[in-house]
C-alpha cells in the first residue's frame, strides 16, 4: 500500500517537464477547442478530483497528447470518452453516464432531499399536534 | 410509516455502498480476462526496431512496465529475474514508461536487467493504451495473444509461487498443447 502511495507520488511529480514538450496545441483551432472539451470531461487517474484539463501530472499531460491525437485522425468525442472509458473504467468520466447502474447516483440526491424533507415536516406538523 | 424516511435512507445508502463496491471490482476495465493485448507502439531503446504484435503469438509473454525512477521498480528486478529462471520458456519484456534511454540502460546494468527485450514508450501511448494508472504493472499474455492476468504493484515472491506461478504453468502447457 506504501509502495502504491510512493508510486502515485512518483507518477503526479517525477518526469513532468519531460512530458511538458508533448503539451503542444492542435493548429487547428476548432479540434483545439474540441480537445479541451473532452479535457473536462475525463478525470486525471493519478491525482485527487482534478480534470485532465487542471493536471499537471505526467500522465495527465500524456493523455492531453494522446486525445489530441485521437481529435486530429478525426474522432468524435463520443468515441473518445468511450476510448478512455474502456480503459479506465467510469471512474475516469467526470459525469458518469446516465445508465442502469447508474441511476440511483443520480437521483440518490433527490431521495435524500425527500426523506429529509418529509421528516423535518413530519417533525414539525407533530410539535404542533401537541396539546398546550 | 414513521420509520419510512430512516428505511428510504437504510436503502438508499446500501445501494450506494454496493455501487461503490461493484465500480471498485470493474477499476480497470482493460484487466478483462481474454481481451486481446492491443497494438501498442513502443520502440526499442535506440529506436531502430518497433513492437511486433505478432511476437506475441506461440508463446507466453510477461510484460512489466517499470522505470528507472521508480523504487518499487528497482525492487522488483530480482523478482523477475527470479520468475525468467523458474520458468525459462516465457518472453519476459520490459517495457519503460516516461524514462531516457541513456538512464535506462545504466540502471539496467546496475539492477541486473532480467528482462529478454527491453523497450520505451516514450509518449505513454502504451500505458494508456493499456489503461496503466502506476508503475510497476505486470501483464501476462497467454500464446494466441490475449491478456490473461494483470498485477498492479510489484511482484513479490508471495505472489510469484502463488496464483501468478500457476498461471504461467498452465498458460505454458496450454502452449505447448497447442503446438
Amino acid at each position: 500500500m506504501r509502495n502504491r502511495f510512493v508510486v502515485l507520488l512518483a507518477m503526479a511529480w517525477l518526469g513532468t517537464a519531460h512530458a511538458a514538450g508533448l503539451d503542444q496545441p492542435l493548429m487547428n483551432v476548432a479540434q483545439e477547442k474540441s480537445a479541451h472539451a473532452i479535457f473536462r470531461e475525463l478525470r486525471c487517474v493519478v491525482c485527487e478530483g482534478q480534470s485532465l484539463a487542471e493536471s499537471d501530472a505526467t500522465l495527465a499531460v500524456q493523455m492531453r497528447a494522446h486525445v489530441r491525437t485521437l481529435v486530429a485522425q478525426g474522432k468524435s468525442e463520443e468515441e473518445i470518452l468511450s476510448y478512455f472509458r474502456a480503459r479506465y473504467g467510469e471512474q475516469i468520466l467526470l459525469t458518469p453516464p446516465m445508465e442502469r447502474h447508474t441511476a440511483l447516483l443520480w437521483f440518490a440526491p433527490l431521495l435524500l432531499l425527500g426523506g429529509g424533507s418529509y421528516t423535518v415536516w413530519r417533525v414539525t406538523r407533530q410539535k404542533k399536534e401537541v396539546p398546550s | 410509516m414513521r420509520r419510512f424516511p430512516f428505511l428510504l435512507f437504510m436503502v438508499i445508502s446500501a445501494a450506494l455502498a454496493a455501487m461503490l463496491l461493484q465500480s471498485a471490482r470493474d477499476k480497470n476495465p482493460a484487466s478483462i480476462a481474454n481481451a486481446p493485448f492491443p497494438a501498442i507502439t513502443v520502440a526499442s531503446f535506440d529506436g531502430k526496431t518497433s513492437w511486433q504484435p505478432e511476437a506475441l503469438k506461440g508463446r507466453v509473454t510477461v510484460i512489466n512496465f517499470y522505470a528507472s525512477w521508480c523504487t518499487p521498480c528497482a525492487a522488483e528486478m530480482p523478482e523477475l529475474a527470479a520468475l525468467k529462471k523458474q520458468f525459462p520458456k516465457i518472453h519476459l519484456a520490459g517495457i519503460a514508461w516516461n524514462d531516457d534511454p541513456k538512464t535506462l540502460t545504466k540502471w539496467l546494468k546496475a539492477n541486473g536487467n532480467p528482462f529478454h527485450s527491453s523497450w520505451l514508450d516514450a509518449k505513454g501511448d502504451a500505458t494508456i493504451d493499456l489503461g496503466i494508472k502506476g508503475i510497476p504493472e505486470t501483464i501476462v499474455v497467454d500464446a494466441t495473444g490475449a491478456i490473461r492476468f494483470r498485477l498492479a504493484g510489484p511482484l513479490t515472491e508471495e505472489v510469484r509461487n502463488g496464483e501468478f506461478g500457476t498461471l504461467i504453468t498452465n498458460l505454458l502447457a496450454e502452449a505447448k498443447g497447442a503446438q
